[in-house]
């Protein structure tokens, strides 16, 4: 038996589309264990992370996502000797990947990015140049672009904060749960991740409207909906 | 009669692509050890980003908003103050939208993983 690549996990019971395929094309099938339903797929080997079999990964936990009500994503990448192997993992988690079922049954995750657009030492400014024409040192330039440079990703910090507070405020009912990212690169945009009510996209997506307009310079790029892939376990 | 359609489906794509990228790779949950993305993987969340911001700052720039899976709100109630129609569609699950994009073909495979890659 060939190894097995891990796609999600739903509840016991569930059944694949017919028409369901995964990565490399290859069908998908179900192993349960523990009243958990893993989505597995064969493969010999694990797959390399390209944007193909990202997408391909995708296209398994949607079909997932959209046939069952409760379905918890994988991240990319995880691959056992044997589909056994992969039950006993997921068994062995079973109790956090069974809460995290409960906790998005029904759920969709919308992500909302934090773009600071102008104003307020934002990523616009221009560098500090060594030395610059003021006539400072290379060593208070330095200090001076670090400051503003620090200050500036505190906004940024704070406007996120802001942005969550005043969303859940506003969204009282229609986020059942929220999850803050911040940066991971030089960026410096935040990205939040909330869990929404299927059924409450269009109330979610009026309230993101409504706050940002409350904050001038600022765009809240909204994505989604997706599976949850921000509320594992 | 009038054709509904993206304004820009290449924006459209890249969008959702680095939303899916970013997703897959950074996020879900993790049953072993021995997750791919640590090495390699960094790399290609990056792409995801940088075609995000680039993507984003494309819309801003062409007072534009893609429709489907991502929007953003200013420049949708811009376009739709502008074209004087309601809501563009939404696209639910099941609805399509983000299959359009994973039947686009991309080639951006990361060609730098290797035996490396394992190991978180």
């Amino acid at each position: 038996m060939s190894g097995a690549y891990a796609y999600c996990v739903t509840p016991g019971g569930s059944e694949p589309p017919p028409d369901v395929r995964g990565i490399g094309g290859r069908g998908v099938f179900l192993v349960e264990r523990g009243g958990l339903a893993l989505w597995l797929g064969p493969s010999d080997e694990k797959p390399r992370p390209t944007v193909e079999n990202v997408r391909e990964h995708n296209a398994v936990v949607e079909a997932a996502w959209r046939s069952c009500e409760a379905c918890v994503p994988f991240r990319f990448g995880q691959w056992f000797g044997s589909p056994d192997a992969a039950a006993e993992a997921a068994e062995q988690r079973g109790e956090e990947l069974g809460g995290a079922l409960e906790r998005v049954r029904g759920m969709v995750e919308f992500g909302v990015r934090v773009l600071q657009l102008s104003g307020e030492g934002g990523s616009g400014d221009p560098p500090e140049r060594m030395g610059s024409a003021s006539g400072r040192g290379p060593g208070t330039a330095y200090m001076t672009s670090l400051r503003r440079k620090l200050a500036s990703e505190a906004t940024r910090e704070e406007r996120a904060r802001d942005v969550k507070r005043a969303l859940l405020e506003r969204s009282a009912g229609l986020i059942a749960e929220d999850r803050v990212s911040p940066p991971t690169g030089e960026d410096g945009v935040w990205e939040l991740a909330h869990l929404v009510p299927r059924g409450s996209e269009e109330g979610y997506r009026e309230a993101v409207h409504e706050v940002e307009g409350r904050f001038p310079g600022l765009e809240l790029l909204v994505t989604g909906p997706w599976p949850p892939y921000s509320f594992g376990p | 009669m009038t054709e509904e359609r993206p304004l820009d489906t290449g924006l459209e794509e890249d969008m959702v692509l680095s939303e899916i990228v970013s997703r897959v790779l950074d996020r879900g949950a993790v049953i072993t050890g021995d997750v791919v993305i640590s090495v390699a993987g960094v790399d290609l969340i990056q792409l995801g980003l940088n075609l995000y911001l680039a993507s984003a700052e494309k819309a801003r720039s062409a007072g534009m908003t893609p429709v489907g899976p991502v929007s953003t709100p200013g420049s949708r109630r811009a376009l739709e103050e502008k074209s004087g129609r309601g809501r563009s569609e939404d696209r639910r699950p099941g609805g399509g939208g983000r299959e359009e994009a994973a039947s686009a073909g991309e080639e951006a495979s990361d060609e730098r993983d290797g035996p490396g890659e394992a190991g978180a």
